[in-house]
C-alpha cells in the first residue's frame, strides 16, 4: 500500500513557483525522510498533505485518500508535528493533549504520552513558559495520540539538542515498529541518514533523487579524492595513474596532483604515481561523504563535492557525519 | 461536529487572558455601579406595587442598557479579533488545521467560544446588577432581565461574529484589529446619523418633527447591530414611545421581534462572509 503519493505537485505563491511539478512515493510503512535546505519547498509539500495550501497543479493523496478534497479523513489517520506552529500560550501540556485527543474522538494516556516525550514534570504548567525544545516534545506527544497509521513531522529536531534529537529517533523507529509510516523533514543530513529507509532530495520545488539510504551510501563510498604533493612528476606518472581500475580523473597543478577513484583504488593509484617516477611528499585521502552526495545534490549548479569534505549545505547548519579523513607521510 | 472541540479549548484558553478578565471585571463594575446609580437616582418608595415592580425593573433594563450599548460591542470585539488571525500570526492555527477539524468547524468554534467568553462576562456583570436590584428595590419580573440578557448576549454575538469574520480574512492580527475599530467607529458613531443625512438632503433639516418620524427613517437606524439591540426594547417599555415618535402605528419591522431578526442576520452573515474566505486561504 502507498501512504503518500504526489503526482506532479506545483505550487506558484504570485511568481514564486515554490513546487515546479514534485512527484512522490512513500511506501507503508516505512521512515521516509525528506530532505533539502532551508527554501526548498519541504514545508510546502507537507503544507499540501494537510490541505494547508492547494497545489496549483498536480495532485497528492494520503493513506488512499485526496489530500484536497478528503483532507479530513486523511488528518483524522495522521499525526502531524508541523513546522513554524507555536503552541497555546495558556494551555498546560496536559490540555494540549487532551485537545488533541478530543478532537479525533479517541482516547488518549496523556500522562503515558507526555511521559514518552519526556515533559512530564512539565504536564501541568502553561506551554506559553516552554523552550523551543519542550514545545517541539509537546507537539511530538499531540502528533503521537490515537496511534496515527501516519506521522509527518516537518524538522522534529529543530530546538532539540542532540540527546532531544536522539529521543525523538527512538521514537520514530518505534513508531515504524509499531506499524506507522513515518515522513519527515529535515535540512540536515544526519538526522536523516540515522533513521530512515529511504530519502528524497527536494531543491528549489523539484525533487532531485529518491533512494534507499544504504544506496545513496554505497554510491558515496565509491567516490574518494586522493591528493598528491608530489616534487618531481612526468606526465607518464600521470597516465599510470589514469591507468589504474578505479581511477576516474587524475589533474596535476603546481605540485599537487589530484585523483577522482574508487575507495579500493587510492594506494594502487599512489603506488602508481610513485613507481613512475613522482616523488611523493605528502598526500591526503578523503572518502566522500553522504553529505557530500546532499552538497551534490543540492548545489544549485550541480557541483561537486568540495575537496575539503565539509563544505556548507546551503545553511551551514548541523553536519554530523565528518569527512573519513586519513593523513600520512611517507 | 468537532466544532465543539474547538469552542471548548478557544473557552478554556480566552478564559485565561488577563486583558479578557480586565474588560470582565470591568463590565461587572459598570453594570453594578450602574444599578447602584440607578437605585440612589430612581424611585425611593420602599413598597412597591406588582406592576411598579415591574416598572422599576424595565427602568432598571433601559439603565443597563446605555452602557451595555458600547462596552458589549468593545468586550466583543476585543475577544474576537484574534481568533484567527492570531492563531495564523503565531502558527498555533497549524497545531489546530492538523487535527481533524474542517475550516467550518474552526470558524463556527471559534464563534461558539468566543461567545461564551463574553456572554459569561454579560451574565456575571448582569446578574450582580440583577442582585442589587432585587435586594434595594424588590424589583420583580425575573423573566423580563432574563430577556434583556438573551438580547444583550445575541446582540454581543452579533460583534463575535464580526470579529471573528475580519479576523477569517486576514492572517494579520492587527488588520483584524483594525476592522474590528472602523466597525465599532461605523456603528456607533456613523451609522445613526446616516438616516439624518438622508433626511437633510430629502427634506432639508436633519430631524425630522416629533410625530412624523417617516418609518424607513428609524427602520434604517434599526439595520445595525446597535439600532437593532436598541429595538428589542420595544418588549420592555411597550411601543407607546415609537408610535408617538412615528405618529401612528408600529409597523411589523421595527417590532422588537424584527430587530431579533436583524440581530440574527448580523449574527450569521459577517462569519459566513469571513468563512468563505477562510475556506480558500493557504495558511
Amino acid at each position: 500500500m502507498v501512504a503518500i503519493e504526489l503526482d506532479g505537485v506545483e505550487k506558484r505563491f504570485g511568481t514564486v513557483r515554490a513546487l515546479r511539478g514534485v512527484d512522490l512515493t512513500v511506501e507503508e510503512g516505512e521512515i521516509f525522510g525528506f530532505l533539502g535546505p532551508n527554501g526548498a519547498g519541504k514545508s510546502t509539500t507537507i503544507d499540501v498533505l494537510l490541505d494547508f495550501v492547494r497545489p496549483t497543479a498536480g495532485s497528492a493523496r494520503v493513506l488512499g485518500h485526496d489530500a484536497q478534497t478528503e483532507s479530513k479523513r486523511v488528518r483524522q489517520r495522521t499525526g502531524v508535528l508541523p513546522e513554524g506552529f507555536d503552541v497555546y500560550d495558556r494551555l498546560t501540556a496536559r490540555q494540549h493533549v487532551a485537545f488533541v485527543a478530543e478532537s479525533k474522538g479517541v482516547e488518549a494516556d496523556v500522562v503515558g504520552l507526555l511521559d514518552r516525550v519526556g515533559l512530564t514534570d512539565a504536564a501541568d504548567r502553561p506551554a506559553g513558559g516552554y523552550s523551543k525544545g519542550m514545545a517541539q516534545r509537546l507537539a511530538l506527544a499531540m502528533a503521537l495520540v490515537g496511534d496515527p497509521d501516519l506521522l509527518i513531522l516537518d524538522e522534529p529536531t529543530s530546538g532539540l539538542d542532540p540527546n532531544g534529537a536522539r529521543e525523538i529517533r527512538e521514537i520514530i523507529r518505534e513508531e515504524r515498529d509499531r506499524g506507522a509510516t513515518v515522513f519527515f523533514s529535515s535540512h540536515i543530513l544526519g538526522q536523516v541518514e540515522a533513521v530512515c529507509d529511504r530519502v528524497a532530495i527536494l531543491e528549489a520545488g523539484e525533487i532531485r533523487t529518491v533512494d534507499r539510504v544504504d544506496a545513496l551510501r554505497d554510491k558515496a563510498d565509491s567516490e574518494a579524492q586522493l591528493t598528491v604533493t608530489v616534487e618531481a612528476l612526468s606526465e607518464g606518472a600521470l597516465a599510470a595513474a589514469r591507468e589504474v581500475a578505479g581511477v576516474s580523473s587524475v589533474t596535476a597543478e603546481d605540485g599537487t596532483v589530484s585523483v577522482t577513484c574508487s575507495g579500493e583504488a587510492k594506494l594502487p593509484a599512489l603506488n602508481a604515481l610513485a613507481d613512475e617516477g613522482a616523488t611523493v611528499r605528502d598526500f591526503v585521502t578523503e572518502e566522500a561523504t553522504l553529505e557530500d552526495l546532499f552538497v551534490e545534490f543540492t548545489a544549485e549548479d550541480g557541483a561537486t563535492p568540495t575537496d575539503d569534505g565539509t563544505a556548507a549545505s546551503g545553511d551551514g547548519a548541523g553536519h554530523s557525519s565528518a569527512p573519513d579523513r586519513e593523513e600520512g607521510r611517507i | 461536529m468537532t466544532w465543539v472541540a474547538v469552542a471548548r479549548k478557544d473557552f478554556t484558553d480566552a478564559v485565561r487572558s488577563r486583558t479578557l478578565w480586565a474588560v470582565g471585571g470591568l463590565f461587572v463594575v459598570l453594570a453594578v455601579a450602574s444599578s447602584i446609580m440607578f437605585a440612589v437616582l430612581g424611585s425611593s418608595s420602599g413598597t412597591v406595587s406588582q406592576s411598579a415592580g415591574r416598572q422599576t425593573m424595565v427602568n432598571l433594563i433601559l439603565f443597563l442598557r446605555a452602557p451595555a450599548g458600547w462596552l458589549v460591542p468593545i468586550t466583543a470585539l476585543l475577544v474576537g479579533y484574534k481568533a484567527i488571525a492570531g492563531e495564523r500570526e503565531s502558527g498555533s492555527i497549524k497545531l489546530l488545521l492538523s487535527l481533524p477539524h474542517e475550516r467550518r468547524d474552526v470558524m463556527l468554534g471559534k464563534v461558539v467560544g468566543r461567545t461564551l467568553v463574553v456572554a459569561s462576562a454579560i451574565a456575571g456583570g448582569f446578574g450582580a446588577a440583577l442582585v442589587i436590584g432585587l435586594v434595594m428595590y424588590q424589583g420583580v419580573a425575573p423573566l423580563l432581565f432574563l430577556a434583556f440578557v438573551v438580547f444583550t448576549v445575541a446582540f454581543s454575538t452579533a460583534y463575535v461574529s464580526i470579529a471573528v469574520g475580519f479576523s477569517a480574512v486576514t492572517a494579520s492580527a492587527s488588520r483584524a484589529a483594525a476592522g474590528a475599530v472602523g466597525t465599532f467607529a461605523l456603528f456607533n458613531f456613523v451609522w445613526s446619523v446616516l438616516p439624518n443625512a438622508a433626511h437633510l438632503l430629502l427634506e432639508g433639516s436633519p430631524v425630522p418633527d416629533a410625530g412624523q418620524f417617516p418609518t424607513w427613517f428609524v427602520f434604517v437606524q434599526r439595520l445595525s447591530p446597535n439600532g437593532a439591540y436598541e429595538g428589542t426594547i420595544l418588549l420592555f417599555q411597550g411601543a407607546t414611545t415609537l408610535e408617538a415618535k412615528l405618529g401612528g402605528p408600529v409597523p411589523f419591522y421595527l417590532s422588537w421581534w424584527f430587530a431579533l431578526v436583524v440581530l440574527g442576520i448580523w449574527i450569521v452573515v459577517p462569519s459566513w462572509l469571513g468563512y468563505l474566505r477562510f475556506r480558500d486561504a493557504d495558511l
